[in-house]
This record gives structure tokens, sequence and C-alpha cells, in this order.
């Protein structure tokens, strides 16, 4: 019995820290490049959404995420080429996306389907197995794209940031358009998002509004934890799954018979407590190492 | 001066734009929807004071906002000050009820207790900024999530109501709430504490002398530094901004809601920091953007009873007009 | 056979409100060594990064071996040869010496992966070939200054190949790094290499060109044979015009200052200027103005951080009248608030960075010149501001600063916000104020024209005479000379001669101490 539980913690633990992972590693392209992207939640959303609309027309797991990434690579690119090209604010662009996105899927599907609430998407429900199996390959194709590849090291140098030189300028000097890197991480984020939205769609075979339930910002809070290196984001977004896989067992076990008031719930918050102090120390250290200097 | 304006007409008329393609194009009685967004929130004076009503907490939120963006800082934590400010206020609202207080002078001790709450919870990002180099940004927006998540637990959980049917905690006494100023329309005094709030913050941004420094210390810290101002207007600027946003969390308590319920505060935070972006640092735009957010929401609320509209449209005009203020390079 | 060739270049910018280049033509022969050379902020480094690609001119043209070249592109520049080696270090920190030299032209595997093999090789060749021991897999961020400088050379080399545009690249180095330097470089020449050295390090000059340009305030002033003049003869050459000694102020008798007891009020005590260089002491009495003259790169501009009490250094400390100066009294002294003691020093500090440091550029000329004297007005803040504004307008007419004071300060020419930021600063000839001033001037007079300059000037004599304690940071010998009362030359972090100014003499030895021509001090 214990070790069934145990391995079916572990199961859902991977499943929740998957579509993390790939969200995460996607807007860490963004954040190497020099012009993080925050619209992970919003890409998320409308992923999902437009997961469960091709599952209307029959479509199965390959093509929902597909779908998952265009949707996700629509919304970000508005917040890519606006910041890029029209010198919005990044952040707020990418405020204004996540604002935008889940009244948009309201509106689109209020209008195509006539409910603005559960649209149902049978033909795209899938088993936890291949949805990790694509979602974790995704991954790991992105790891190898920032690490290995020129395009990569060209985001890298994009995003460079030395005390008098900025990142367009490091890339200038070698002949290389930060803004093309920088636009290109916007779409890589937007559609990793998008399909890490999808692939929860997928697990339910459903979109329920409110389903990403802020898991694209726990997603970039992984980005903020992992600095600027694939393998910490990684290992946080693998964490964080292994909390809110906790959390919703404790849920269901210690079952309040209103659904309210568990301190499992509480761990949701550990994840962002445990950031902050993170966060909080490492400065802390660094500020040490200068003034020892 | 005028591009500022001007790119917020644009911004709001591309807005309006797509409310009435949408409700052309989606409708089955367009002529009914158009009505139902732009006419009837302001077809009769019931309609008029629930919409000041509605926008007294969001435009409190938005103040915060500002006054973080005016010292330098982006103050990502206001859903987190509003909610730990709603939980303030109810814990001080109850106690005073069981002790037999009521009256204007409880109903304020309610409001400050929120005020304190969601000031407490800025400074600690401004704590930790300031001695360990932290952003403010980053730890304000961590903080705030967590402190959304305590409230929640708490309220749903051990402080939670056992005679009531939902998951919240105990009515407010009548004797502590807002008074109403119109009745049967919602409006309530709310509507103008936070309209003297914005008055009050209007004139410390452009009237005094702490607002200049605020202003220098937001622009050019280095400058404002080296002119030897007082580091510690930005830590101020926090701890007004989370207060600010308490209070905001606080009026929808002590108003027509009547007690505190788990995700009380609905992205009231956010909302305001939409808000602020679209005002402008120095509060003067604030109270128009809020009432154009609360119009936005109640029109498209409206449409979809009336009318066969998502009321979700508001939260994708609201997406468009931040879109379009942000890309005419407009920054707080 | 003419390699490069640039014809009346210009660039204006619009953020300092300067104009950077003014019709510049240069050309530069197959193996030929030419410097260009001039002042502070005459525009040599921006010349250098528009032949590099790294920045697009305003107006003129390129031309490599006669051809045009596509300006503001550093592909193009490349492509036809031009490797540059820019003064601030524009390598990407997070990656390695191996990865540097590779980006932009990365050796491949598989088509999209980068061959770190072949990039490690490539890189390690490189530094053999040029003598650099440094370790191709470390990354830029742990490198020493020096070893970064060897870097963008080799990449420099790598890509461009013909033509090797230096800005400053002796700045940051050693005497034996730069000798080793200019080995290699003289070995490069000798094969055909044709090398544009921006520098104002005059004994460079003489140790490594064939050729000079000179520029000054944008302008070319002269183009001709390295050996043609004397170093004083160039350095008068640079230096952008300065009034005169009878404009300012050498009628004042000088006895009465030498009168003056001697009490110190800001010192600088065994302070560590640059790496390597022996703690520095210096001393601003009271009533004196003490002129501190020293070349970019020098380490005036870190002198200038730890006088104006804006960074704390490791070593040593500052004094000011006596006592430490930490964060709190630094404030204390800046900010002017009615009602304090008479006994309480008045700060003042004009940056060489005023941009960064002595302006908000969004806010209004008003705010900007009351910046100190905001608590001046408490409990008149609301009445719409009419007392500031009339304070703000005598302080500005006190400096010939004619604008509405409710314009923005971002919106005023260079010269203009200068004149707003010594407004400030100065303060107004007519002000009455018993308190001992301490006054930090950094390169105070850029960007003003020759009447401004005598007034501030005449200005600063004024202050010195009431008694203030006045240290002149300037790359400029003659300005030095006729204001200060005392000089000293700083060279490589140190000071390289300290004495009394009389006039003419000193300032030949200022000159030489500052170029380094001289190695003790006086």
């Amino acid at each position: 019995m214990m070790l069934d539980r145990l391995t079916s913690l572990a199961l859902s633990s991977l499943s929740c820290a998957a579509p993390l992972a790939l969200a995460a590693i996607g807007t860490l392209a963004t954040e190497e490049s020099g012009s993080l992207s925050i619209s992970i939640e919003g890409c998320m959303i409308v992923g999902a959404f437009a997961a469960a609309v091709s599952a209307q027309a029959g479509a199965g797991l390959v093509t929902g995420l597909a779908a998952g990434a265009t949707a996700g690579l629509g919304l970000s690119c508005l917040v890519g080429g606006a910041s890029l090209a029209l010198g919005a604010d990044v952040f707020v662009a990418g405020l204004a996306a996540n604002i935008l996105a889940p009244g948009l899927v309201s509106v689109l599907s209020q209008a195509a389907f006539g409910t603005k609430g559960v649209l149902a998407a049978e033909s795209l429900r899938s088993g936890p197995w291949p949805i990790l199996f694509a979602l974790s390959l995704l991954c790991l194709l992105l790891i190898l794209l920032l690490t290995r590849s020129v395009f990569g090291l060209r985001l890298r140098a994009s995003g460079s940031s030395e005390s008098r030189a900025t990142g367009k300028e490091i890339a200038q000097a070698a002949g290389i358009s930060s803004r093309r890197y920088r636009f290109s991480a916007h779409l890589i984020a937007g559609a990793a998002a998008g399909v890490a939205g999808a692939s929860l769609a997928a697990g339910v075979g459903a979109y329920v509004p409110g389903m990403t339930t802020g898991r694209g910002w726990i997603a970039l809070v992984a980005v903020f934890l992992g600095g600027r290196r694939a393998w910490p984001v990684f290992l946080s977004c693998l964490v964080f799954g292994f909390l809110i896989a906790l959390a919703n067992l404790g849920q269901s076990f210690w079952n309040g018979g209103d659904g309210g008031g568990n301190a499992v719930e509480l761990l949701q918050a550990l994840p962002y407590i445990a950031t902050a102090v993170a966060l909080i120390a490492w400065r802390r250290l660094e500020k040490a190492k200068e003034e020892r200097v | 001066m005028k591009s500022r304006v001007r790119s917020r007409i644009v911004a709001l008329a591309a807005s309006l734009a797509f409310a009435a393609v949408y409700a052309l194009v989606a409708s089955s009685d367009p002529m009914g929807a158009l009505d139902a967004f732009f006419v009837s929130p302001f077809a009769s004076p019931y309609a008029l004071r629930s919409l000041l009503e509605s926008s007294s907490s969001l435009l409190c939120c938005a103040l915060g906002a500002c006054l973080a963006f005016r010292a330098g800082a982006f103050n990502l934590g206001g859903e987190g000050q509003a909610s730990i400010g709603t939980l303030a206020a109810a814990l001080v609202a109850l106690a005073c009820g069981n002790a037999g207080l009521a009256g204007l002078d409880a109903v304020a001790a309610a409001i400050a207790a929120a005020a304190v709450a969601g000031a407490a919870l800025a400074l600690l990002s401004s704590v930790a900024e300031s001695r360990a180099g932290a952003q403010v940004m980053l730890t304000s927006f961590l903080f705030g999530q967590a402190a959304i998540i305590g409230v929640n637990w708490a309220v749903g959980g051990p402080l939670k109501d056992p005679q009531a049917n939902l998951l919240g905690m105990a009515a407010v006494p009548e004797g502590l709430r807002l008074p109403l100023l119109a009745p049967p329309s919602p409006l309530s005094l709310a509507f103008p504490i936070s309209l003297a709030l914005a008055v009050a913050v209007v004139v410390f941004t452009r009237g005094t002398r702490a607002g200049v420094e605020q202003r220098i210390l937001g622009k050019n810290r280095l400058f404002a530094r080296a002119a030897g101002l007082s580091p510690r207007i930005g830590t101020w600027s926090m701890a007004a901004s989370g207060a600010l946003a308490g209070i905001g969390g606080s009026l929808l308590v002590l108003g027509q809601a009547g007690r505190a319920v788990k995700d009380m505060t609905g992205g009231v935070g956010w909302n305001g920091l939409a808000v602020a972006l679209i005002a402008g640092s120095d509060g003067l735009g604030a109270l128009p953007a809020a009432l154009f957010f609360s119009w936005l929401d109640s029109g498209a609320r409206q449409a979809s009873i009336l009318a066969d509209l998502s009321p979700d449209a508001s939260a994708v005009m609201k997406g468009i007009a931040l879109f379009l203020i942000t890309a005419t390079r407009e920054k707080p | 056979m003419e390699l490069l060739a640039c014809e009346k270049i210009s660039k204006y910018f619009s953020e300092t409100a300067t104009l950077a280049n003014d019709r510049i033509s240069l050309s530069l022969e197959e193996g030929e060594r030419r410097a260009v050379v001039g002042e502070n902020g005459a525009g040599k480094s921006t010349l250098g990064r528009i032949l590099a690609g790294l920045a697009m001119p305003d107006s003129g043209e390129i031309r490599v071996r006669g051809r045009s070249i596509e300006r503001g592109s550093v592909r193009a520049a490349e492509a036809a040869g031009i490797g540059f080696v820019p003064q601030v270090s524009l390598l990407a920190g997070e990656l390695t010496a191996a990865e540097n030299i590779a980006l932009g032209r990365e050796p491949r595997a598989m088509g999209i992966f980068v061959s770190r093999r072949k990039a490690y090789i490539e890189a390690a060749l490189l530094f053999e070939r040029f003598g650099l021991s440094i370790d191709p897999e470390a990354l830029v961020s742990s490198l020493s200054a020096a070893e970064r400088r060897g870097v963008e050379i080799a990449r420099a080399l790598a890509r461009g190949g013909e033509i090797l545009i230096l800005d400053e690249p002796t700045s940051i180095l050693s005497e034996a790094e730069s000798e080793r330097l200019f080995e290699l470089l003289g070995r490069l020449t000798d094969e055909g290499k044709a090398m544009l050295l921006i520098t104002h390090r005059l004994a460079e000059v003489r140790r490594f060109a064939d050729t000079l340009t000179v520029l000054r305030q944008g302008r070319v002033v002269a183009d001709e044979s390295a050996a043609h003049r004397s170093e004083d003869e160039l350095s008068n050459l640079m230096a952008r015009e300065a009034p005169s000694r009878k404009a300012g102020g050498e009628g004042r008798p000088r006895a009465e200052n030498a009168r003056r007891p001697c009490a110190p009020m800001l010192e600088l005590r065994d302070v560590i200027i640059a790496p390597g260089a022996k703690p520095l002491r210096l001393t601003v009495n009271r009533g004196e103005v003490l002129g501190v003259a020293a070349l970019a790169g020098n380490g005036l501009g870190r002198l200038e951080d730890y006088a104006s009490g804006l960074a704390r250094p490791r070593m040593g400390e500052l004094l000011v009248a006596g006592s430490h100066l930490h964060e709190a009294r630094r404030r204390k002294i800046r900010q002017l608030v009615p009602g304090q003691a008479s006994s309480c020093i008045r700060f003042g500090y004009v940056p060489s960075d005023r941009e960064a440091r002595g302006l908000c550029l969004s806010a209004s000329v008003r705010d900007n010149i009351l910046a100190l004297r905001l608590r001046e007005f408490r409990g008149r803040d609301y009445l719409g501001g009419r007392l500031r504004d009339k304070a703000a307008l005598e302080a500005a007419l006190g400096l010939g600063l004619l604008s509405e004071v409710q314009s923005t300060a971002g919106s005023l020419s260079g010269g203009n916000r200068q004149r707003l930021v010594l407004a400030r600063e100065l303060g107004s000839a007519n002000e009455l104020s018993s308190r001992a001033r301490v006054l930090v001037l950094a390169e105070p007079l850029q960007g003003l024209d020759l009447a401004a300059q005598a007034l501030v000037l005449e200005r600063i004599r004024d202050l010195a005479d009431e008694g203030a304690a006045i240290l002149f940071l300037s790359s400029n010998v003659e300005e030095i000379i006729t204001i200060s009362d005392r000089v000293a030359a700083l060279y490589r972090g140190e000071i390289a001669y300290e004495g009394p100014n009389e006039g003419g003499s000193t300032a030949k030895r200022l000159l030489s101490a500052m170029t380094g021509a001289q190695g003790s001090a006086a």
C-alpha cells in the first residue's frame, strides 16, 4: 500500500513538474537573452484552450500540443513585438498578455461554442506517460538548444550584462543582432508555455477556466530561483512539482468535507517563500563578497 | 504632456473599438449588446452609484502602485497586501463587535489595521532590498503570493465561520460596516474615502517637497544619492504603497460583502497595477482610469446578462489598453 | 596603398547634446601606424566606434581599399578587414574566452551545434601566436582586465586581419604589459597590417606612431608625421580653449592666500586609486584651490568618486573638516537645511558625468536647481511653488542660464545643463553664507563657451577668497594653471607631481608628469 502511494506520488510529482519545467526552460531563454517575458501564465491559458479547440475537430495529443504551441507563439509574438519593435516595457507587455489571455479565451469560447465554462476535449485526453514523454523530450531539446547550439550561444551573448556595456552592445560587437535573438527567445518561451498549457488540458481531457491555477507564475519563480542556468531551473521545477503533488494529495487525504482550511494548503506557499529566502540569501552573499574584495 | 494624453486617448479608443466590434460580431442582438455595454452602466442613478462604489477598492490599490512606481520600485505584491488588509480589517472589526464597540471609530480602526498590515508586508521587501540588495520587484511578488495563500487558508480554515455555508469568516456586524450613502444603491463611505486618498496622493506628489524628492529618487537614483537625498523616501513610499493596498482590501470587507471570504481580493491588486500603469505615476489619472476599468467590468457584466456576450470581454479590453499604452513608450 | 580612409564623418549625440565628430577625415596606408590623439571628449572613441561599425555616423563615408563600405555594421567592417579593440570591454562575461572569440563566426558541429573542440583550438592557437597565456575555457568574467584586453585583441585579429583599431589599449595595462603590447603591434605592422591607435598618452605616440591625427572638440586640428612636434606643442594643440590667465584672475594678489593659515578641509589619506598604485595623500586647505590634472584612464574618475564621498575607499579614508565622512554625514552636508548650525559644512560637487550624477533629466529645471535646497521652503510647499520658481530663477540667472524653470532639464543643451549644475553647486554671487564650503569640481568647465568659463572661474576664485576649500579636477592643464593655488598631477593612480602654482614652468612640469614622461614626484 505504502509503495503504491509513493509511486503514485512520484508519478504525479513528475506530471506536475513536467509542464512547469518546459515552460520555465522556455522562459529561461528570454531571461538569458536579456528580455525576460513574464507572460507564461497567459501563454499556458491560450495553449490549453487551443488544444481543447483542436480536439473539437477530433485532434489527438500531438496535434493538440502543436495547437497549444501555436497559440502560445501567437501571444508571445505580441509581447515580443511590442517590446522589441515598439519599445514597450517588456514587463508591462507581459502583464498585459496575462490579463488579456483569460478574457480572450472566455470571449472566443463564448462566441464559438456558446459557453465560457468547461470545454470537453475527449480526443485530446491522454494518459500520464505519453504526456510526460512528450514534455520531457521537448524540454531536453530546449536545454540542448540553449546550452550547446550556435543559437543558444548568441542568445546568451545578447543577454550579457557587464558593468559598463549592455548585452545589446556586446552582441553588436560580435556582429549579432540582439533584437533578433531576443524575439526568437520570446517565441520559444511562448510556444513552450503553450505546449505546457495544452498538456494540462490533455491530462484532464477538457479545458476548464482557471485550470492553470497559477502554474505559470510558479514556473516564473523557478526561473528566478535557478539563476541563469538550465539545470537549477529544471531541478527547482521538480521540487515545485513535488510540492504541488503533495498539496493535492494532502487535500484529498485530509478532506475537510467542504474542501477548505487544510494546513496542507499552505504547502502551496512554499515555492514562493523558499524562492524569496533563497534570493535574499544569495544577494546577501554577493553583497558581502563585493565588500570583501 | 500632450503625447501622454494622446497615447491614453488612443488606448481608450482602441479598447472601445474592440467592444463595439465584439458586440456587433458576436452577439445576436448587437444593438442590445452595445446598449448594455455603453449605456446601461450610466443609465440610472443606481447604476452610476454602483460604478463609483465598485471603483473604490481598485482606486486605492492603484494609488498604492503609483506611489511605488514614483519612487522607482515595482510593487508587485499589491494583491497580497490587499489580501492581508482584508484579513486585518475583518479581525479588528469582529473583535470590536465582540467587545461591543461600534460606530465610525471602530470602522476607522479596522481600516487602519488593514493599512498597517499592508504596509508591513510591503516593508518586508523594502528591507530586503536595503539590507541584501534583493530586488523589490521580485520579493514583493513572492511575499504577496505567499500572503494570499496564507490568508485564503486562514479565512477558509481556522477562522472560518462555522455557521455559514461559504468559505469565509463571520459577518461583520452592521454597525461596523461602511455606512451606505444613498440606499438602496451600494454606494458607501468607501468611495469618498478612496477619493480623499486620491486627492491626498496627488497633493503629495505634485505639491510637496517629499513628492519632489520621491520623483528624483525614482528617476535617477544615483543623482538622488549624490545630492544627499535620504533613501528613506523609498522605504516610506513602499510602506505607503502597501498601506493603500491594504486599505483597498479593507473597503471590500467593510463594504457590500460584509465579511471576509476566500479569494476576496479577486484581482483588485493586479487590476490596480494595470490602472497605475495607464494612469501615470503622479496619481492624477488614477481616478479616471479606475472608473474606466470599473465601467469595463460593469459594462461587460451587463452585456452578458442582457445580451449574450462574455463578461470577460472587459479583461480583453484592459489587456488591449495596457498593450497600447506601453507600446507608445509610456513608462510610469 | 591606401587601406582605410574616412571622409567628413560627423556624429551628434542628443542625449548629451554634443557634437562628437565634426567632419573628420583621415587615411591609413598599409603598414602605417597612426595615432589619433585628443583630450577627454574630443571624439576619439566615437570615431573608432564608427570606423569599426559599432556606431552609425550622421554623415560621411568610409572606404577600404578605395571601395565604400556599409557604415554602422560590424559585419561589414569585419568583412572589409577591420578589427576593433574597444576601450570598454565588449566581451560577454558569462561566456568563455574561446566562445567570445568564436561568437558570430562559430565553428559548427552537425550544423547547429557549436564545435567546442574547434573553438578551443582556434582560441589556443591565437593566444599562443600572440604570447598570451589565457585559458580558452576560462569564463571571461574571471579574467583580469589585462587578460580581457588580450582576448579582445585576439578576437579583433581573428576577425579583422588587416586593419586594427585600438581604443586606449594600455589604459589598464602596466608598463611591462604595455611594452609587450607595442612589440606585438610592431610585429603586426611589419607584416603589412595597418594600425590606428587611439590614445592620449603622448609618450605612447612617440614610441609607436608614424603619423598622427589630433582631434579637438570633434574636429581634426592636425594631421602630420608623429615626429613633427614636441609633446608640449601637441598638448597645447589638444587642449580645448581655456580662458587665458589674464581673464581668469592672474591679477589677484596671491600673497593674500599665502597668508591664510593652513586648515585642511578635505583630506584623502592613504587611498589607493588604481591596482598596484602607491597609497595616495591629498589635502585641500581652507581658502585654496588645489588643481589635480590627469589624462583619462589615470585614476581621475576614481579620485572623484572617493573625494565626493560617493565611493568608500577600501583602504584609507576621506576626511572632511578633520572628521571621517560617513554616508549620513555626507547627506547632511549636501543638503541645505535652514536653521542648521553655522559650523556645518556646505559640500558642493560638480560631477564629470553630469547626466548620471548631476541631473534628473525628466525633472524640471527648478527642481534640479533647488535639489539641495528642498527644505528651504518648508511650510510654504503648497503655494503653487512660486517662491521656489523665483529662487530657481535667481540661481539660474546667476550663471547665465536663461531658461523657463518649468522646462525639463533634458530639454537643455549640453552647455546649459552644465550651467544648471554649476548654478546649483556653486551658489550665486550674492548668497550670504558664513558656513565653510568644500567643493569638489570634476571637469567643471565642460561644454561651456569661453565667456561662461571665465564667469565660472571668477566665481571659483571668489569662493576661494571667502574661504572655500576647492578640489579642481581636470585633464586640461591650461584651466588648472589659471585657477589653482597648488597643483598636482596624477599618473597611473599615483601623484606624479605636487607643488605650488608658479605659472608657465609649473604647466610644463604638470604636463610631463601627466603623460608619464617624468618618473618621480617633484
